[in-house]
């Protein structure tokens, strides 16, 4: 307070000081127009000379004069303002008390021209430069394609000769430079005749001032001009890219590069990749730069539902693998850590967004292979009996495939918005494994099987869709409608060559069964699906919205298989199948929705109805005759709550029921007998899933601590749940259907809490996930039920002291435990543990060394399992040449030599070898230069 | 013909409604923090190259006060997020002003004496909604930027949008940082029929000093800048 107050004493000295300063004096003026009359109201500025600095202002009177009192002592300048007039500026200093009288201050009207063409149509601004006026070009129009003389053209003030000479304000120009710098020489016309007119920026046009006057400062009237144009700065933007290639022991290599090139209006990239140590590099910021302005796709979700809107959904990457896989899922594949990979992928995508018109087109070419070499065991659990399935697997998968994918789509105008796509695929794709194994009851041999499977598969695709939105002049009212049409082919050659022995209770050899089977399938699908959404505003707050969908798939296969006896091929009428099988779904819902200041909430109701129809017939001669018909009708709710309920937080409970039709695949009782152990039928008994979710979160942060809190908890039961029926025969042989199931259930609980312990140097993030999973199965017709409870704490601390060290601490745990009601003896605790610690650090001559320790580790007491596998990687990389554009890097991978491909689920356990040790030597270019750092990239 | 709108009189009660268009480049923006890379502005560019539409304010001018809060719209797409309160209270009679400001996880509520903004008029002049502008500078020292404001004497009031104000008419739009955020007229009403000002029903929030606030808010972005993150995604740029 008492602060405060003397400010306040102080600042009444000042204007004391300030009225009784001596030598203070006024300054009047008259403000006329070029021809005396005086311009009433006009604002007339008392500005600081030395950089313009506003005192004070008033305005004129009737008569045009005005006046300022009392004004310090100092270097001053007057300026008048008038509508229509140029701003008139003239100087107002005194030290010596004596009061100015500027007499009549004559303000010249704006040059129609000026006013009309630049400030009314082009809304440009001008500028005045002494008696110079300058504006921006980028406001006139132009036709695409014109010339920088087109532009001049248009401009007030500029006339161009038919000899391309130029002339601005009667002023011949003798220069033209771009960006300040003389272009092409000497000739005006040269820059003014090639430049295109949309590079522009702005036009300047400014006295030549001869060499003398560059020195002394001196100004005299010249009569020659200098023209400046000047580059919008989209246009000085041209391209970024990279090439990486590494080479290594043990036969490694990586090649990846990409490159950029883009405007306003067009973006251009390609990306590439090959190499044969699955780490296939493309990162999230690859993904970024290949796909440009369509990295982040709203509004892809074509199946409207109770989402808010609808419209504005969000989607990225791809889920879907095979032949309906997309082009986004290349990027995000982290697969290929389980055996000796060898990848080739590559493509180039084009984007043009230009006047609410936009294309974009993007093809990819990708080739995977990995090779494996593992080994697995099982033990099951039974009443009155224990097996275990110990295989030793050879795997040898590659696939090829091209994909294309183009989308147009246009904003007609504010209302309406349409958009077209059509994608394109084709893959050819070869799977190749050898599987030798035994099964054992109770520590008794049971069953040996020497299996060989060689699958080859083509494909092709082609999807397209059409989308409509509309908007109404009722704002808030707006209809969504859309269509589209899949067709998948599929060609699948698959040969089979299986020697299965059976061993009876005396251990001596019971049978043996002999496969050698051929396996052609044809199998085609379309899927024609038809969307419809409109939302109704009922008030500002409340929206009502119904959507419509309608699924239809058809399905046709013709599966011929072939039994090799005696060096011939016959037809096998019971496994030979020919069927016909179609989905049609439809469902209608609606929902009231409340949306205001944060709050959301949305009550709804949806109707749906499954119609499964499918025929299916043996081989010619066969028996095998059946067909499935069956109607679903499901009521689904809806319900969904989202507020903020404090600044910075957000909270939500949400209940869905969700209904999900059985695959035909699972209707029709085909035999699948890729492994004769374990025989998969179908059942046409199958109804729908239903479940019924219930969600509630809630998250809040602090920024002025930079703390964060979030917590989720989830239920899920299940009716009609999908599970299966196992029957297990003397020789171990598991015949298994799908079937409906009651009682399962999911709950689970995710929360997390991070914040720093000393700002920006030292940070933690916990996070703990409870689940409690009951699952219900059926082996040999006794119910099973499975309940797995796990508990996965998580702490990481990220350490950067400096700004060239970054440690990262992390240890990732996870405790299950799971009990069996039929068999509790063989309840099981699994602990499984990874930690890590991340190590870099740039030291002298921008060293920058980083050390990652990731250390996995195994128990299950139940099986007396402990396994250790400490996997170390070192590197050391220096950045050179000018602007850094090169890099080096050596790196030597898991230095212990310890890294395996292990899993450990339950009473499951594999294990497959996959690339130890190699030492890589890296080399980078970078257009952009390499900008390497000790500390990781958050979000910005 | 000019279409341009003529002075009014100084002694007029000015009674109306402007509405201003905010836009903010965030590209421009996160470039000029340390830790961005010019292969993160050009990934960037590439990806959220396109503005969004921005956001809408309106400016209340009544019995020579003038309240400037955020313009209330119905939500389009269904969903509607909280927005943070923002009300900027300007009496220009007792020359005194009030802000109420959420941010960075609270309201706070600011009351003090109208300041003094130091204004260079440069030599530019434009249009914007049928008045004719002049070019004025200032600088905001807390967020190290350069603002340029565009005024017209034929509105002689002087206040203008996001609290900027003391020049010799009333500021019809605000650049900040050479176009990284821009606050235009977008629709001025003047004088047509009685408004009713939407003062806050309450005022409430956690009362501070100018002073201490605009310490709070440079203590935060130093902060965050030094954790290489952008600290504008909380704080109002």
């Amino acid at each position: 307070m008492p602060s405060r107050i003397s400010q306040s004493i102080l600042f009444l000295f000042f204007c004391l000081s300030g009225f009784a300063q001596k030598n203070s004096f006024n300054v009047t003026g008259v403000v006329t127009d070029t021809l005396g009359e005086p311009l009433i109201a006009s604002t007339i500025l008392l500005l600081e000379k030395q950089d313009s600095t506003m005192v004070e202002f008033t305005k004129s009177e009737l008569s045009g004069e005005f006046i300022f009192r009392n004004i310090a002592p100092g270097n001053y300048l007057v300026k008048t303002t008038y509508i229509g007039y140029i701003p008139t500026t003239v100087d107002a200093s005194a030290h010596d008390g004596k009061n100015i009288n500027l007499g009549n201050i004559e303000m010249s009207e704006l040059a129609e021209e000026l006013m009309t063409v630049v400030i009314k149509a082009a809304k440009a601004p001008i500028k005045m430069r002494g008696d110079t006026i300058e504006y921006d070009a980028t406001t006139f129009q132009v036709p695409e394609g014109s010339t920088v003389e087109d532009l001049l053209k248009r401009l007030p003030g500029i006339e161009v000769e038919s000899d391309g000479s130029i002339l601005a304000d009667g002023k011949s120009v003798n220069k033209v430079t771009v960006d300040g710098k003389s272009f092409f020489g000497s000739s005006p016309q040269a820059a003014t005749k090639n430049l295109p007119a949309e590079g522009i920026g702005k036009v300047q046009v400014f006295d030549t001032k001869s060499e003398q006057e560059e020195i002394t400062g001196a100004t005299s009237e010249s009569t020659e001009k200098t023209m400046n144009l000047e580059l919008k700065e989209e246009f000085k933007k041209g391209a970024f890219g990279k090439v990486i290639a590494s080479v290594g022991t043990i036969n490694r290599k990586e090649l990846k590069g990409n490159f950029n090139k883009f405007n306003k209006k067009i973006q251009f990239s390609l990306v590439g990749v090959g190499n044969n140590t699955g780490r296939n590099g493309l990162s999230w910021d690859d993904y970024q730069d290949f796909m440009g302005a369509q990295a982040w796709n709203w509004g892809n979700n074509t199946d409207y539902g109770f989402g808010g809107g609808g419209f504005r959904t969000f989607s990225f990457g791809g889920s879907s693998s095979g032949i309906e896989s997309s082009i986004r899922s290349v990027f995000f594949n982290r697969g290929g850590t389980q055996g000796f990979p060898e990848n080739y992928n590559g493509g180039l995508n084009f984007n043009y967004d230009h006047n609410d018109n936009k294309l974009s087109a993007v093809y990819y070419y990708n080739q995977a292979g990995v090779a494996k070499d593992g080994s697995s065991s099982r033990e099951r659990f039974f009443q009155n009996f224990t097996t275990k399935e110990d295989a030793i697997n050879i795997g040898d998968d590659i696939s090829y495939s091209h994909r294309a994918e183009v989308e147009l789509s246009k904003e007609i105008d504010s209302l309406h918005f349409v958009k077209f796509s059509f994608n394109g695929a084709q893959i050819n794709e070869n799977k190749f494994s050898q599987e030798f194994t035994t099964l054992s009851e109770d520590g008794e041999l049971r069953s040996t099987a020497d299996v060989t499977n060689d699958i080859n598969t083509q494909g092709v695709l082609g999807e397209g869709l059409l989308l409509l939105r509309k908007k109404f002049k009722k704002k808030g009212r707006s209809l969504g409608l859309n269509t589209s049409i899949l067709y998948t082919e599929l060609d699948e050659d698959w040969s089979q060559e299986s020697s299965t022995t059976f061993v009876n209770e005396a251990s001596s050899l019971d049978s043996l069964s002999l496969i050698s089977q051929t396996n052609n399938n044809i199998r085609d699908k379309v899927q024609f699906k038809a969307n419809a959404l409109y939302v109704e505003p009922l008030s500002k707050k409340f929206f009502w919205q119904t959507f419509y969908n309608h699924s239809n798939r058809q399905e046709t296969g013709d599966r011929v298989v072939n039994d090799m006896f005696q060096n011939e091929l016959q037809l096998n009428e019971d496994l030979s199948r020919i069927y016909d099988n179609s989905i049609i779904l439809n469902r209608v819902g609606s929902s009231i929705r409340y949306s205001h200041n944060g709050v959301n909430l949305s009550v709804g109701l949806a109707y749906q109805n499954f119609d499964l129809v499918g025929d299916f017939q043996g081989a010619e001669g066969s028996s095998v005759l059946g067909s499935v018909d069956k109607q679903f009708t499901n009521w689904v709710p809806n319900f969904s709550l989202n507020f903020e309920p404090f600044s910075n937080s957000y909270a939500g409970i949400n209940f869905s029921r969700n209904a999900q039709e059985p695959r035909i695949e699972d209707l029709q009782p085909v035999v699948n007998n890729l492994n004769p152990q374990y025989i998969i039928v179908g059942n046409s008994a199958l109804t729908p899933e239903i479940s019924n979710d219930y969600e509630a979160n809630l998250s809040k942060s602090y920024p002025l601590s930079g703390t964060r809190f979030n917590f989720r908890i989830s239920y899920s039961s299940y009716d009609n749940q999908f599970s299966t029926n196992e029957e297990v025969d003397q020789f171990l042989v598991t015949t298994v259907q799908p079937i409906n199931v009651d009682g399962g259930t999911n709950f689970e609980v995710n929360s997390g809490l991070s914040f720093p312990i000393v700002k920006n140097k030292l940070t933690t993030r916990l996070r703990l996930r409870v689940s409690d999973d009951n699952r219900v199965s059926f082996v040999n017709s006794v119910e099973n039920n499975t309940r797995t409870i796990s508990y996965s704490p998580y702490i990481r601390f990220n350490i950067t002291p400096l700004d060239d060290i970054g440690i990262y601490l992390t240890a990732n745990l996870n405790f299950r435990d799971t009990r069996y009601d039929i068999n509790v003896s063989q309840n099981q605790k699994i602990r499984n543990e990874s930690y890590s610690v991340e190590f870099s650090a740039k030291t002298i001559w921008d060293l920058l060394f980083s050390a990652n320790l990731n250390y996995d580790r195994y128990n299950n007491d139940r099986f007396d399992l402990q396994r250790d596998i400490p996997v170390l990687d070192l590197s050391v990389s220096k950045p050179f040449l000018k602007k850094n554009r090169m890099e080096a890097r050596l790196s030597l991978f898991d230095v212990f030599n310890q890294n395996v491909g292990f899993t450990s689920i339950d009473n499951f356990r594999s294990e497959n070898r996959i690339l130890g040790q190699y030492l890589l030597f890296s080399l980078t270019y970078n257009i952009r230069g390499v900008k390497s750092s000790a500390q990781k990239k958050g979000w910005h | 013909m000019l279409l341009l709108v003529m002075p009014m009189h100084a002694q007029q009660n000015i009674e109306g409604v402007i509405t201003f268009n905010r836009k903010q480049n965030y590209i421009s923006i996160m470039s000029k923090l340390p830790h961005i890379t010019q292969e993160d502005v050009d990934r960037m560019s590439l990806t959220w190259g396109k503005m969004g539409d921005g956001a809408n304010y309106e400016l209340y001018l009544q019995n020579n006060k003038s309240v400037y809060l955020r313009k209330e719209e119905q939500s389009e797409n269904g969903y509607s997020w909280k927005k943070d309160q923002f009300v900027l209270i300007r009496d220009y009679d007792s020359k005194s002003q009030e802000d109420l400001i959420e941010t960075l996880g609270k309201v706070y509520h600011i009351k003090e004496d109208l300041p003094k903004t130091k204004w260079k008029i440069l030599n530019e002049i434009k249009e914007i909604e049928g008045y004719l502008c002049m070019k004025a500078e200032t600088k905001n020292v807390i967020k190290g930027q350069t603002i340029h404001a565009w005024f017209t004497d034929a509105i002689p009031m002087s206040g203008g949008p996001e609290g900027y104000g003391g020049l010799p008419g009333m500021i019809l739009e605000i650049d900040i940082n050479n176009q990284d955020a821009v606050i235009t007229a977008t629709k001025v009403l003047l004088n047509q029929e009685e408004i009713k000002v939407p003062y806050p029903k309450k005022i409430k929030g956690k009362k501070i000093d100018r002073l201490s606030y605009n310490e709070m808010v440079k203590k935060y972005i130093d902060e965050t800048i030094e954790g290489k993150k952008n600290p504008y995604w909380r704080v109002r740029y």
